[in-house]
């Protein structure tokens, strides 16, 4: 992006439609990057304004008051007090919903008085009017001393003067405060102000709020801060009240003064919908068959497309053996790199619907109800309504689910949600079950009408869903906070989604899975090509004879499948897996399924791809051959059958819970910004994954 | 005095006011102030969260918060 000389930021409430202004200001010109140090979300981008050419412009997240509670708010109080840290706002573009007029100018106020240029843009007063409410703008401009623009952010109606707007004033506007501070306040930010080097004595007062969990000042102004609310007996929480109780005394009148308007309550047709949607009991079972639903159109819609893509990559596999030589530097790209990124990229399309359609859910203004809906279940296990979302989330992927959880704004709930989200049954893993259901289960129908194979696989599901809760309750006892937890959340008017935003929020999330997963996965997938092609050169060679000797005396299975299952056994990979049987014999698994979990460590979806080479299958998708081969497996030793009931049911509650997902790790890594809750995570996982495969393999 | 977790689905009250703090600050910014009417318009399952209708906005607030919400019922 190109340094352009000034900086816009958008603020306002929540549900205001800030978002929309944004994107019809910056269109695909957006980048959705971190607050630093923090992950909040920050949204930034570029537009033409008029004769000062291009400018940058930020959408700060929507808060109600500099009196912050959760991360997000936090980072923009911190932001407009003019953190070091990011590019000093030249101009900030308010908006507001029309409706709520009155409540939405009590953050105006405080903006201002932080000494910032302003135009406000008034947003839905198309729908402020069918309900009655007519707004005068130029009365308002003239009472407020800055202009009011009345904008429309789902037709673009007014974006051009709110542009000329924040042009002319960037230029001409002289900022001026107008708080009334008690004497108390200020003292004490004339006080602050002598130390801390700040030009708004509102900004002085702000820091004396919130000084504690301000990052860009020095402990010994803490300090000092410290002690000068001792000194005045500064009761921060008292004084917010106050404060916001004279600024809705200066708003209320002046927004009475120029609007006209019959007592309103919600949207007739919000509380229609309401009355069905959040009912008791139909509210709730509406929500499952929704999310039913969502998972039905998850699979079905997805299927198609990721048949191209597989096919896609078959065909890009074809073309490197066409074109590059046969040599290692062939089979690093075709058996590694891009088989490993092919088993990722396939789940794109069910992380595209899955987001499409919570997205839609988001915008509408449903997410809200469900939230309040379940809330209180959530509560007991020590996560939150919003957890829903994520938990949801998780049964297409991992990664972008626990990226959702930055909407919980109480950390303890965050995080508890991120530590379980794993345990929720993800898409890669839905191979995996149907070859070892498909080995274990017979086809047997339940009751005559229900098939067992279905049943079992359902089960499975449950099993992750439940234990996800009861991990969730553990931690909550364990994990102690001083925050406390509250839910205050407003359920805004049903509104159609708008198609744009939604698509630009599915791509930012397919972006980011693409990024995460693809880079975790790129450098592994070299690594474990390298350990499964590689071994000691003897054993490599004894490997290729055994193969050539086999094959002399049977041509059932053709010479190169041969070769593949026995280098691989011969090869690094093969040797650890033969290292780790007596570790791994309790649950019921020989060396040929240690290979396998070796290699599917970094991404579980790796599994049936390995167990195919090692039962020389060949590279074709041949499952039921595989499936032949699994039942016909024994053990070198015993001579016993490998695949029985037990080990199959254990086999597939190991992959249940185990981590074996390294581009999860590292998202958690990220959002934690500790290696130690991914490491904690991959323990416990890896703990219920071995006991839970182990009392599998005792109980069938 | 009568909290607002006392009150029946369907009932308006008027806020006096708030007994915690942290949540009169964060209901304040929202324009939640002494003086504001509300109708309870529904409770959940177990009546463990309550769905409150304010004049320009609705709100969902769990038992224990409406708890520290003051209120003197209107007939």
């Amino acid at each position: 992006m190109s340094f352009s000389k000034y900086q816009v930021a958008l603020s306002g409430n929540p549900n205001v439609g800030k978002s929309s202004v944004f994107n019809l200001l910056t269109g695909l010109h957006q980048t959705v990057g971190n607050f630093p140090g923090v992950t909040v979300d920050r949204k930034s981008g570029v537009f033409q304004l008029g004769n000062l050419g291009k400018v940058s412009i930020v959408d700060l997240p929507g808060l109600y008051s500099l009196f912050p509670s959760s991360e997000d708010e936090r980072v923009v109080v911190d932001t407009l007090l003019g953190s070091p840290s990011s590019a000093p706002i030249d101009i900030i573009g308010y908006i507001v919903d029309a409706n709520d007029i009155d409540r939405n100018l009590l953050l105006f106020t405080q903006i201002r008085d932080l000494g910032y240029k302003i135009v406000v843009g008034v947003n839905m007063l198309d729908t402020a009017l069918s309900n009655g409410l007519q707004i005068d703008l130029n009365g308002l401009s003239d009472s407020f001393g800055v202009p009011f623009i009345g904008i429309n952010g789902r037709t673009g109606e007014g974006i051009t003067e709110f542009k000329t707007a924040l042009e002319n004033e960037i230029l001409t506007q002289i900022s001026q405060p107008n708080y009334t501070f008690s004497p108390s306040e200020e003292q004490i930010a004339k006080d602050v102000q002598s130390l801390v080097k700040i030009d708004a004595q509102y900004a002085a007062l702000i820091l004396a709020h919130h000084y504690k969990r301000v990052p860009f000042i020095s402990k010994s102004q803490k300090d000092f801060i410290a002690t000068l609310t001792e000194k005045y007996n500064f009761n921060s929480i008292d004084i917010q009240l106050d404060e916001m109780m004279k600024r809705y005394q200066f708003i209320t009148p002046l927004v009475q003064k120029s609007s006209k308007q019959i007592p309103l309550s919600m949207d007739p047709l919000t509380r229609k919908i309401d009355k069905v949607l959040t009912h008791k009991v139909f509210g709730l079972l509406i929500f499952v068959v929704l999310m039913l639903l969502v998972f039905q159109a998850i699979f079905s819609w997805a299927e198609k497309p990721m048949e191209w893509i597989e096919s896609g990559f078959v065909g890009i596999n074809h073309l490197i053996t066409t074109v590059v030589p046969d040599s290692w530097f062939q089979r690093l790209l075709t058996d590694g790199i891009v088989s490993g990124l092919s088993g990722v990229l396939v789940f794109i399309p069910q992380i595209a619907i899955l987001f499409f359609l919570i997205s839609i859910l988001e915008e509408s203004g449903y997410m809200a109800r469900v939230v309040y809906m379940t809330d209180s279940f959530m509560r007991r296990f020590g996560l939150n309504g919003r957890s829903v979302v994520s938990l949801i989330s998780g049964g297409a992927c991992a990664i972008p689910a626990i990226m959702s959880t930055r909407t919980i704004s109480n950390w303890k709930e965050r995080l508890t949600t991120i530590m379980v989200t794993p345990l929720i049954s993800c898409s890669a893993r839905i191979p995996i079950f149907a070859i070892l259901i498909a080995i274990a289960i017979p086809a047997k129908k339940v009751g005559g009408w229900v098939s067992l194979q279905a049943l079992v696989f359902m089960g499975l599901y449950v099993l992750g869903t439940g234990t996800a809760l009861v991990v969730a309750w553990i931690f909550h006892k364990i994990l102690k906070t001083e925050e406390k937890s509250f839910l205050v959340m407003e359920l805004p008017r049903y509104q159609m989604p708008q198609w744009r935003g939604i698509f630009l929020n599915v791509w930012e999330k397919v972006k980011v899975f693409i990024v995460e997963a693809g880079k975790v996965i790129f450098f592994i997938s070299i690594l474990l090509w390298f350990l499964a092609s590689y071994g000691p050169k003897e054993k490599m060679e004894a490997a290729r004879t055994k193969a050539k000797q086999e094959y002399a005396i049977s041509q059932d299975i053709p010479l190169s499948q041969l070769t593949k299952s026995y280098e691989l056994e011969a090869s690094y990979a093969g040797i650890a897996g033969h290292a780790i049987e007596p570790l791994i014999r309790p649950l019921g698994y020989d060396w040929k399924i240690g290979i396998a979990l070796l290699t599917s460590f970094a991404a579980r979806e790796i599994f049936v791809g390995t167990m195919a080479t090692i039962y020389a299958v060949g590279d074709d998708d041949n499952t039921s051959l595989l499936k032949d081969r699994l039942q016909n497996a024994r053990f070198s030793d015993s001579g016993k059958k490998v695949f029985t009931v037990g080990t199959s049911i254990s086999l597939m509650i190991f992959y249940l819970f185990a981590m074996q997902c390294m581009s999860t790790v590292a998202v958690v890594r990220r959002e934690t910004k500790s290696w130690k809750w991914p490491m904690i995570q991959m323990l416990y996982m890896g703990v219920l994954a071995y006991v839970g495969g182990w009392l599998a393999a005792l109980i069938f | 005095m009568q909290t607002l977790d006392q009150m029946k689905i369907g009932y308006s009250a008027r806020i006096v006011s708030f007994k915690e703090p942290l949540l009169a600050s964060r209901l304040m910014a929202m324009g939640i102030i002494p003086g504001t009417e509300l109708v309870v318009l529904r409770k959940s399952l177990m009546n463990s969260t309550y769905f409150i209708q304010f004049p320009r906005l609705a709100l969902a607030l769990r038992k224990d918060e409406a708890a520290q919400i003051l209120i003197e019922s209107e007939i």
